[in-house]
């Protein structure tokens, strides 16, 4: 850490240029009065002045964003009848947002152990099917992810549901030409 | 227009359309928190979905001592260190793609270009720190939050805060003294 000749650490002015305070009413009585901290501060805020120009750019969220938003909650808010799944000597009722959380989860798993070929993009549960709709990286073959993801979630549900495992349906609704790092 | 903590409580009474409410009204800021940490606009649309699906079935244990909008960026921000912790390697902002800055607006192209150069460095530079500055200094920088809300969403003391925080800018003025 480089120190002013006045003896003031260079790092310890930061707070007084960025803020304009500090919670060292001593240093910012002392800097105020110095020109060696007061060259440093004006140093410090010009610098700082490109991340205030960059805070004041808007991140533009993409196109459908929060229709995507509402989609997802919607699936998991539920309130469609019980997902029945027979069983020997009787049907088990499990609630649509259960089968929505666990698939959500069974796909995440598996697309992070595989990074850049996949994003889930909504999980929808339709009478007895579990639908999973998916964006593509471009060049990656849906038939491979399909199979896994199916198998994946099939044996993930069949953990919570037992063998009879709902069908499961692939649908790839869009494809990025940005793969994931 | 119903406020936000109206919204909440006519959402945990079951009216879900209050809820979609504050999803249309928050998802465009939560995504720019996420995107921000995060340094990528897929990983950061996944991080709001997560987000959006915590805040539903955590609705009930809404603390009412905060702010909707400071819970909201605590449960983004939250999954968004969960992001990073499945991800264990930081992933630089190196690129931003289409869509994911404002529309180009004056005063001139040229100018709109620089500024759009000079925004990529610092986001470059902010991917670099660890998230445990990273985190802090989006929230106070780029949104603005106050040293109070900041320490509330990340539920550390004030003071604690303090120091992060100027880690986090030391490190950044120079990374960005790196990067020019």
């Amino acid at each position: 850490m480089s120190t002013l000749p006045c003896g003031t650490p260079r790092d310890a002015l930061t707070e007084i240029a960025v803020d304009g305070a500090s919670a060292d009413p001593a240093l910012v009585e002392h800097a105020h009065g110095c020109p060696y901290c007061t060259a440093e501060i004006a140093d410090i805020n010009q610098r700082w002045d490109a991340v205030r120009e960059a805070a004041g750019e808007r991140p533009r969220a993409p196109e459908g964003l929060v229709d995507r938003m509402l989609d997802a909650v919607r699936s998991v808010r539920g309130g469609g009848e019980p997902f029945r799944v027979e069983q020997d000597g009787g049907g088990l009722g499990v609630a649509e947002s259960v089968v929505v959380l666990v698939t959500r989860q069974a796909v995440r798993d598996l697309l992070a152990e595989h990074p850049g070929t996949a994003r889930l993009r909504a999980v929808r549960v339709d009478g007895r099917t579990v639908e999973i709709r998916l964006v593509l990286s471009y060049g990656v073959s849906v038939d491979g992810v399909a199979d896994a993801v199916r198998a994946h979630v099939r044996a993930a549900l069949a953990d919570h549901l037992g063998p009879a495992v709902p069908p499961v349906d692939i649908v790839v609704v869009d494809v990025t030409y940005h793969p994931r790092r | 227009m119903r406020s936000d903590e109206d919204l909440v409580d006519a959402a945990i009474a079951g009216d879900a359309a209050a809820f979609d409410e504050l999803v249309r009204a928050h998802t465009d800021r939560m995504y720019g928190v996420a995107l921000r940490i995060c340094g990528d606009p897929a990983e950061a649309e996944d991080v709001v979905q997560d987000a959006w699906i915590s805040a539903w079935r955590g609705l009930t244990g809404f603390r009412r001592t905060a702010k909707v909008s400071t819970w909201l960026y605590r449960v983004v921000t939250n999954a968004a260190l969960a992001h990073l912790r499945r991800r264990k390697t930081t992933v630089p902002l190196d690129e931003l793609h289409d869509g994911q800055l404002p529309a180009d607006r004056g005063p001139t192209p040229e100018a709109r270009t620089l500024q759009r150069e000079r925004a990529e460095v610092v986001h470059r530079a902010v991917a670099t720190l660890e998230p445990t500055q990273r985190v802090p200094l989006v929230l106070r920088e780029f949104e603005g939050l106050s040293y109070e809300e900041v320490a509330s969403v990340l539920d550390v003391s004030v003071p604690v805060l303090h120091r992060r925080l100027h880690r986090a800018r030391v490190a950044l003025l120079a990374k960005l003294g790196e990067l020019r």
